[in-house]
């Protein structure tokens, strides 16, 4: 298995889930200036194909729900990488109604990057990071969604109704 | 097929050698702007734990922890804990911190899988760091106090008129809105008043209840808000920006409002049976009958003098402290019931012994009436007052002419300004020796910056050595320069007299006003070797109880300090301590 | 500017404040909205800015704010109602002004306004919401932040006054 996650970091396709503030930051190291592709990791469109989900910002319990169907969607072995300051503790929607505060409630969340918003430069950190972990097989959230699959559900359905939002529930 | 369709593609190539925009991350690094706010830094030894930057934060990220560090006056071990999985990096509690420790720095990189790794110690002790600082030209905090009005110098020296007009309701709101609620003012001050109430009571237009505030720790709120030595401006961390917050006119603004405190104060009394005695009119004295009154028991005070207040009447001239106030304040406090007898020493007719048999407990607050001397030759004879008797002498009503004699005062401390503001004001040419520096004096600084707009020259380092008498009236005063000796640490500097520069100085009058302190004699005659007196003070127990049972001791004999504030915190703990001893007796 | 809000008032007959350069206030009944900014549209007001609610809970009512802008004469109206709160319902003016139409879901949604007659009045962007609407002020945020998503609010702590233990 060692062999198959040393392949398996040189080549990551990303999927960007931005509907918060910080996909701002994304573009410069999407594009030429940054060019995360030298690392062997670019932006894909579809969740069937991707293996980074990259969740930039606060997430409101109304798109918490599509990112879980997407997240779902996504085929093992899959990451998510948390970004700001709004995924680890809720930042500064920490009294709204509407956004959830900890994202690894709901989701296995396999690497942080702390700011508000992060730098390019901490998400390239972050990627590395990331590259390195999981060829080292340091990093295995999937497997933790898998057998801790009732404690999500059962977080996740405080908010919303998991039997409609989630692929296969039984 | 055109041969620019192969041609032109071609120019590309132009770009091989040009540097690439590319930023090669991680090999070369991008340095974030001059001015980028990242993660904390908080330097832990110039941090004063006020928590004005826990109470700030928008997010709550900001905790105050307890942590192993030295606590000084005017600070606390608190320091502030940054959970980075809430802070925006607004930069408002940089803006905040008082003293400038808590800056953001230009490191901005923290990975983690852990959400708990997000909280962030920022406490550190390296003098070298770089970051997003508070701008100096820049505060949220107006760094000046309001404005108050002033009757000038050379008006002010022909009366004995009150120095300070007071605050306006207008400047006294403003001016409470400085106060960052931290609370270092009430570790300070000496009987612990609840002083960010008071002020959002002040701010909030709310003059009674601030009143109401006050009077819960300190019964002579209207004198401590006139004269006081204010510990809780001098640790006031606004102190830090610019000027502390005035909180002393503040309490005199909000006292001056109120016509009778007996109409906003609850004194309704359950009656108790016990008997207590208090020896001493003054300020502990007072505040001491007036709490101890106000849990029922019935109090009767002996004082030597014809009319109550102690010092606060005697030793103040009243420039500093209007009459008026003094008998506004004690009105108050014999409608609660106490009862005061004026010209009754004890000691003499009446003993300590008798007042312990009658009396269930006796609080003993006589005050420091022994003033010290120089011991120099020519020092004893005519024309050489002690500052107390003098100030006594005035503020009794006796005539006194100094009109164009030239008098020399002896001193550094509150007492050697009230003389020689005094003795200005009675038309005298003044001069004041101090053996330290400026700096050292323990007096009040507005009190010496006065003085000097009143045009009292100051001698600093120097010392009297000889008087000089002729037909027994004195003609000069032999004096030396002094330097300053700094080998003992923690500790003013020792005076070092240079002996070999002798001056003189023409004098008429000199008053001495080096200090005094307690007369136990007559409390040494009665009770001998019973009572344990140690430095010249008794020695008290935490409840303020000497070695004597039912014997209580405060004020100025039996603490450090020597000022009002500590004498009604000595007597609102003995209060305490002596309803605690009949309690349990 | 001052001479169209003098000939507004003369034809419409509404007593029309101005507070400042470009911008005038008028309040009117709830009975009288649809024909007020009926008579409005036919004075030029053909823009429908937005519509707003304010929760005033003490006096136990919500005022709507209908937003209006004159291209012409270039001049923000701002048309004031006051509702009950224990039975807020209101005529819709969905049909002047088609675009009210989502901004008086918004309303609905976010203060619990009914509109009557507004043919689109179906949920907006809240999702499973069950509790008050949340805009109104008796719904009390941190309470429901801190059952629904495990967070912690330290109000208490860091406002409690370290100076008690002096009493």
């Amino acid at each position: 298995m060692s062999i198959l996650n040393k392949f398996r970091g040189k080549s990551l396709w990303m999927l960007h889930y931005c509907t918060g503030c910080g996909a701002i930051e994304m573009p410069p190291v999407m594009t030429s200036r940054y060019d995360m592709e030298r690392f062997g990791i670019i932006p894909m469109a579809t969740p069937r194909q991707a293996d980074i989900l990259l969740i930039t910002g606060y997430l409101a319990v109304k798109t918490l729900k599509r990112v879980i169907r997407t997240y779902e969607q996504m085929h093992s072995p899959k990451w998510v990488v948390g970004f700001g300051a709004c995924t680890v503790n809720g930042g500064m929607y920490w009294d709204s109604y509407a956004t959830i505060k900890k994202l690894e409630l709901y989701l296995p969340v396999d690497l942080y990057i702390a700011g508000c918003m992060p730098r390019p430069e901490a998400i390239m950190d972050a990627f590395i990071e990331l590259r390195k972990g999981i060829s080292s097989g340091k990093y295995e959230g999937w497997k933790k969604y898998i057998e801790n699959y009732d404690w999500y559900k059962k977080n996740q359905a405080k908010l919303f109704d998991v039997k409609k939002w989630s692929v296969n529930y039984e | 097929m055109a041969w620019n369709d192969i041609l032109k593609p071609l120019s590309g190539w132009k770009f091989l050698f040009k540097k690439p925009h590319t930023i090669r991350y991680p090999k070369e690094d991008k340095i974030p702007s001059e001015r980028y706010r990242g993660i904390h830094t908080n330097m832990i030894d110039k941090c004063i734990g006020c928590g004005s930057c826990e109470k700030i934060c928008m997010n709550q990220a900001i905790t105050m922890k307890e942590m192993d560090v030295e606590v000084k006056e005017g600070t606390t071990n608190l320091r502030p804990v940054v959970d980075h999985g809430r802070c925006c990096y607004c930069g408002l509690c940089v803006d905040i911190c008082p003293t400038g420790s808590l800056w953001l720095s230009r490191d901005y990189r923290h990975l983690s899988e852990d959400i708990d790794t997000f909280i962030i110690d920022p406490n550190v002790k390296e003098k070298e760091r770089e970051g997003w600082q508070k701008a100096p030209e820049f505060s949220l905090i107006p760094p000046e106090r309001g404005k108050m009005e002033e009757i000038p110098p050379e008006k002010r020296v022909k009366s004995f008129m009150e120095v300070f007009v007071g605050y306006t309701e207008p400047i006294a709101k403003e001016e409470a809105q400085r106060c960052l609620g931290c609370g270092l003012c009430v570790d300070a001050c000496a009987t612990h008043m609840h002083i960010p109430d008071y002020l959002k009571a002040i701010r909030e237009g709310n003059n009674e209840e601030a009143v109401r505030i006050m009077f819960k720790n300190n019964p002579l709120s209207e004198i401590c808000g006139t004269v006081c030595t204010h510990f809780c401006e001098n640790v006031c961390p606004v102190g830090i920006i610019g000027e502390p917050v005035a909180i002393q006119w503040e309490k005199e603004f909000a006292t001056r409002t109120i016509e009778d405190y007996k109409k906003i104060i609850d004194t309704t009394i359950k009656e108790k049976k016990e008997r207590v005695a208090v020896v001493g009119a003054g300020p502990a004295g007072l505040s001491f009958a007036f709490y101890l009154r106000l849990k029922g028991y019935k109090i009767d005070v002996f004082e030597k003098y014809e009319k109550p207040g102690g010092m606060m009447l005697l030793g103040i001239p009243s420039y500093r402290l209007p009459r008026k106030v003094i008998e506004k304040e004690i009105k108050f406090i014999t409608s609660t019931g106490v009862k005061i007898h004026t010209g009754t020493q004890i000691g003499k007719k009446k003993t300590f012994k008798e007042l312990l048999k009658k009396y269930s407990a006796v609080f003993v607050a006589t005050g420091n009436t022994k003033p010290y001397t120089m011991g120099i030759p020519g020092e004893e004879g005519k024309d050489t007052l002690q500052a107390i008797s003098f100030l006594y002498d005035v503020n009794t009503g006796k005539k006194i002419d100094l009109k164009g004699k030239k008098v020399l005062v002896v001193g550094g401390g509150n007492v050697a300004m009230d003389a020689i503001r005094t003795s200005r004001r009675l038309g005298a040419d003044v001069y004041l020796s101090y053996r330290r520096r400026e700096v050292d004096m323990p007096a009040d600084e507005l009190e010496r910056k006065e003085a000097k707009e009143e045009g009292i020259e100051f001698m600093i380092q120097t010392l009297p050595i000889e008087v000089i008498r002729e037909k027994g009236k004195i003609k000069a005063v032999k004096y030396v320069p002094t330097d300053m000796d700094f080998s003992e640490k923690g500790k003013r500097p020792k005076p070092v007299p240079r002996m070999n520069d002798v001056r003189t100085l023409e004098v008429d009058i000199i008053i001495e006003a080096i200090g005094q302190g307690p007369d136990l004699t007559y409390l040494e005659q009665e009770f001998g070797e019973s009572l344990k007196i140690e430095k010249g003070k008794p020695v008290v127990d935490k409840n303020l109880m000497c070695s004597i049972k039912g014997l209580f001791f405060g004020g100025d004999m039996a603490n450090k300090q020597n000022d009002i504030v500590s004498a009604v915190a000595d007597g609102r703990r003995a209060a305490e301590g002596v309803h605690n001893y009949l309690q349990n007796k | 500017m001052s001479d169209f809000i003098t000939r507004l008032k003369n034809i419409t007959g509404l007593n029309i404040h101005k507070e400042k350069l470009y911008q005038a206030s008028l309040k009117v009944d709830k009975e009288k909205i649809r024909k007020t900014l009926l008579d409005l549209k036919k004075e030029g007001f053909l823009q429908f800015t937005t519509l707003t609610c304010i929760d005033w809970i003490e006096e136990k009512t919500f005022q709507l704010v209908y937003h209006l802008w004159h291209r012409e004469e270039k001049l923000h109206l701002k048309v004031k109602i006051d509702i009950d709160r224990d039975a807020p319902i209101v005529e819709t003016v969905s049909d002047i002004y088609i675009v009210a139409q989502t901004y008086e879901r918004e309303v609905k949604e976010m203060f619990g306004v009914d509109f009557k007659g507004n043919k689109r009045l179906i949920p907006f962007i809240l999702e499973d919401w069950n509790e008050i609407p949340p805009m109104r002020r008796d719904f009390n945020t941190r309470e429901y932040v801190k059952d629904m998503y495990e967070t912690e609010d330290r109000t208490e702590e860091i406002f409690k006054p370290r100076w008690k233990k002096y009493d």
